[in-house]
């Protein structure tokens, strides 16, 4: 009984400061801003518009932080709502036509300034270089929710279970999407 | 899965793509799992898949960590400026256009009040013109009666016998009653 009571009071802490943490949004900013620009990027393609996806995605996390009950981790709910302007972007017929002809792609030599400096030799450098691209471009060759799926889960780490909450898919069309995207990289990597 | 897994290893004798994909997640089956530690070249596939993964991972979070975000702001400015040009949103403005729908109400309604107040005046006769109508009806009595008080005084003055006159032009009495007009009074 005493269990049950001191774990529900953890629950509640966990639910306040979660809900605290909305109000700060400096904070919210400084922490969250990386992961749901990275999830977006990765998900449109562009990392212009992805810029302006998630200040939208923060601006209505801020303006609706009301709505937030705690019941996942903000991280969860900021996905949640990236997601939704994606996907709502997606929809728009324009972007379609505008995605081909004016996206501003993340171009593979500024990723690659990011990968690890232990590759030291200009030929490791090259070679990480190189299986950089390969990913990348297995990426955009995916379908909107395998490339989803295979974001939150190989870059944000998270389980198939928040994965399932963040989009809005049951556990198996998440896992499903999940074994189609590996499969589709794999067999990009393999081409070479 | 466990059952039709093994059977494709045996078959083919290397991991198949569902079997690759659930180990690359980290959604572990048993059989798979002793295979792809046994067999070298599942190993290294599944290594190299794992490595160019996070790599690029990491890469990513490198990335997205230096495109430090506006201070908010900032971010509220260039979002207000975005607002003013698209459909606004905000609670602010939505409280705005209600507070705008209210006073157009009230400006309708007072219109209307005024119009409806106007247009029942015109049907009720004023109490300056029922005073006009009062003075008027007034003046027309005292007239009929001026004009009553006259003709009986001319009644009476050509009603007086005047016998040396008729005498002196040989008129009868009869004749000149004829002969005299009878002036009516006026009735209102």
């Amino acid at each position: 009984m005493q269990m049950a009571i001191g774990t529900s009071i953890i629950h509640l802490k966990e639910r306040v400061n979660a809900i605290s943490e909305l109000d700060d949004i400096d904070e919210l900013v400084r922490l969250y801003w990386p992961r749901v620009l990275r999830y977006v990027t990765f998900s449109t393609g562009d990392k212009d518009l992805a810029e302006s996806i998630t200040q939208d995605c923060f601006l209505k996390a801020y303006n609706g932080r009301a709505s937030f009950r705690g019941e996942c981790a903000v991280s969860t709910w900021l996905i949640g709502i990236a997601n939704n302007l994606v996907r709502d972007q997606l929809r728009l017929k324009k972007f379609q036509f505008w995605r081909k002809a004016n996206a501003t792609s993340l171009d593979v030599t500024e990723l690659a300034s990011f990968l690890p400096s232990a590759e030291s030799s200009p030929e490791k450098r090259l070679l990480a270089r190189e299986r950089t691209e390969q990913v990348r471009e297995a990426l955009e060759g995916l379908s909107v929710n395998q490339r989803k799926v295979f974001l939150l889960k190989f870059f944000e780490e998270w389980t198939l279970d928040e994965i399932a909450t963040m989009t809005g898919m049951p556990i198996n069309t998440v896992k499903t999407h999940l074994y189609r995207a590996v499969s589709a990289i794999r067999s990009k990597m393999g081409e070479r | 899965m466990s059952h039709t897994g093994t059977l494709e290893m045996e078959t083919a004798g290397h991991l198949s793509d569902e079997q690759f994909a659930g180990l690359a997640s980290g959604l572990e089956c048993a059989e798979a799992a002793a295979h792809g530690l046994a067999c070298a070249q599942c190993r290294e596939e599944l290594e190299a898949f794992g490595g160019a993964v996070r790599e690029f991972g990491g890469a990513a979070r490198g990335w997205s960590e230096s495109r430090s975000p506006m201070s908010w702001q900032q971010q509220m400015r260039k979002a207000s400026r975005k607002q003013t040009a698209a459909a606004p949103v905000s609670t602010s403005r939505r409280r705005l256009v209600a507070a705008s729908c209210a006073m157009a109400a009230a400006a309708v309604l007072a219109v209307g009040a005024a119009a409806w107040t106007h247009r029942e005046a015109a049907t009720v006769v004023p109490p300056t013109a029922l005073a006009y109508t009062d003075g008027h009806e007034l003046d027309r009595a005292t007239e009929i009666a001026q004009d009553n008080a006259l003709m009986r005084d001319v009644n009476v003055a050509i009603s007086r016998d005047d016998a040396s006159a008729m005498r002196a032009y040989g008129l009868t009495v009869a004749g000149r009653q004829q002969a005299r007009p009878n002036l009516e009074m006026r009735s209102q």
